[in-house]
């Protein structure tokens, strides 16, 4: 009796695994830190808010065009990256003013990878692009304006698995 | 008629016959073209050499022809052409090959490092395809600054100050991610 059940058992996850979808594969994680980006009071966002660490800071105030006195972190998500499926960021959780979709175009090549990208505000679709990110080279992205400052998003493929 | 004579044939051409003895020559000269017209190039031939040559000079022939031939042939072989003086830039044609080859190889260096500093910037920063901004008044300005891109949104409506994003706010409607995943069931299903 109990050899017929393992059997059964060994027949039925046989058959599971082999109907396994490959594109909810895990192969790589992206990342997105929203900051709050101000030349005035940065309390203004959120006393309990932290400063990103002084050599990320220092990234943020490198940026040219856009360069403000006082970063302060306002949230981050990170989230696999499926071989073929869409998934979300959701950096201000559970907050979904600002909303990610990302999903690859291919396979990685030379250690980049190439994504459709796509950036909700309020839950509308506000932009879309072709980025194709390196791990450990972000993206920028200098969102909305909020309460005297601007929203700062860092858009980073954080591992990418072989 | 039998084959006339050479001075037959001269009086026939300059007219000088008459009566029966034209009658006949006419008769010839149509059944003996062919003969009529070698006799006529032989007789003009003989008449430009005898007039070119002077009366005590043997007239040429065909060895005599072949050797000053042969002879001037080899004149032209052995003498070299004459040479003028070259211009000044003609002195100088030597360094045409070596400046040519610098050349190239100048142009080979700046290639490898143009290729080499775009390769410089792809391997440095996020590339971008493309930047698209559905909604209206939205424009984008992509960035490179240092090793690092960034997408400046303009345009976007400001979030309320009233709406505490920090805490979990979210301004009024249907979460995208519902929306994206009914929409696609109510397409497939």
């Amino acid at each position: 009796m109990i050899i017929r059940l393992f059997c059964a058992l060994t027949i039925l996850f046989t058959s599971l695994g082999s109907a396994a979808d490959l594109g909810k594969e895990v192969i790589g994680r992206m990342q997105v830190q929203v900051y709050f980006a101000t030349n005035g009071e940065p309390s203004i966002a959120g006393k309990a808010l932290k400063k990103p660490s002084p050599a990320v800071e220092k990234k943020l105030k490198s940026l040219r065009r856009t360069s403000f006195k006082h970063y302060r972190v306002l949230g981050v998500d990170r989230q696999p990256v499926f071989r073929s499926y869409e998934n979300w960021l959701t950096p201000l959780k559970p907050s979904e003013e600002l909303l990610l979709s990302f999903e690859p175009r291919g396979k990685a090549q030379s250690g980049k990878m190439m994504l459709d990208l796509e950036l909700w505000q309020s839950r509308k679709k506000i932009m879309k692009a072709g980025p194709t990110l390196e791990k450990g080279k972000p993206l920028y992205i200098f969102g909305p304006k909020w309460r005297g400052g601007r929203l700062l998003l860092a858009i980073e493929l954080v591992e990418l698995l072989q | 008629m039998n084959n006339p004579d050479e001075s037959t044939i001269q009086r026939w051409l300059k007219g000088e016959l008459e009566g029966n003895e034209l009658k006949q020559m006419e008769a010839w000269a149509e059944e003996n073209a062919t003969e009529l017209e070698a006799k006529m190039g032989w007789d003009a031939l003989g008449d430009e050499i005898a007039q070119a040559l002077p009366s005590e000079q043997e007239p040429p022939y065909a060895d005599f022809f072949n050797e000053r031939v042969k002879h001037h042939a080899v004149e032209l072989v052995e003498t070299p052409p004459a040479t003028k003086a070259s211009p000044l830039w003609k002195r100088f044609n030597w360094i045409l090959a070596p400046t040519a080859v610098a050349g190239m190889v100048f142009c080979f260096y700046l290639g490898t490092r143009i290729d080499q500093e775009t390769t410089a910037i792809e391997q440095s920063v996020a590339v971008l395809e493309e930047v698209y901004t559905p909604a209206s008044g939205v424009h984008s300005e992509v960035i490179i600054s240092g090793d690092s891109t960034v997408i400046v949104l303009d345009g976007l409506d400001e979030i309320p100050d009233a709406l505490d994003i920090v805490s979990g706010e979210t301004g009024q409607g249907l979460s995208p991610r519902m929306m994206v995943k009914t929409e696609r069931e109510s397409f497939y299903f």
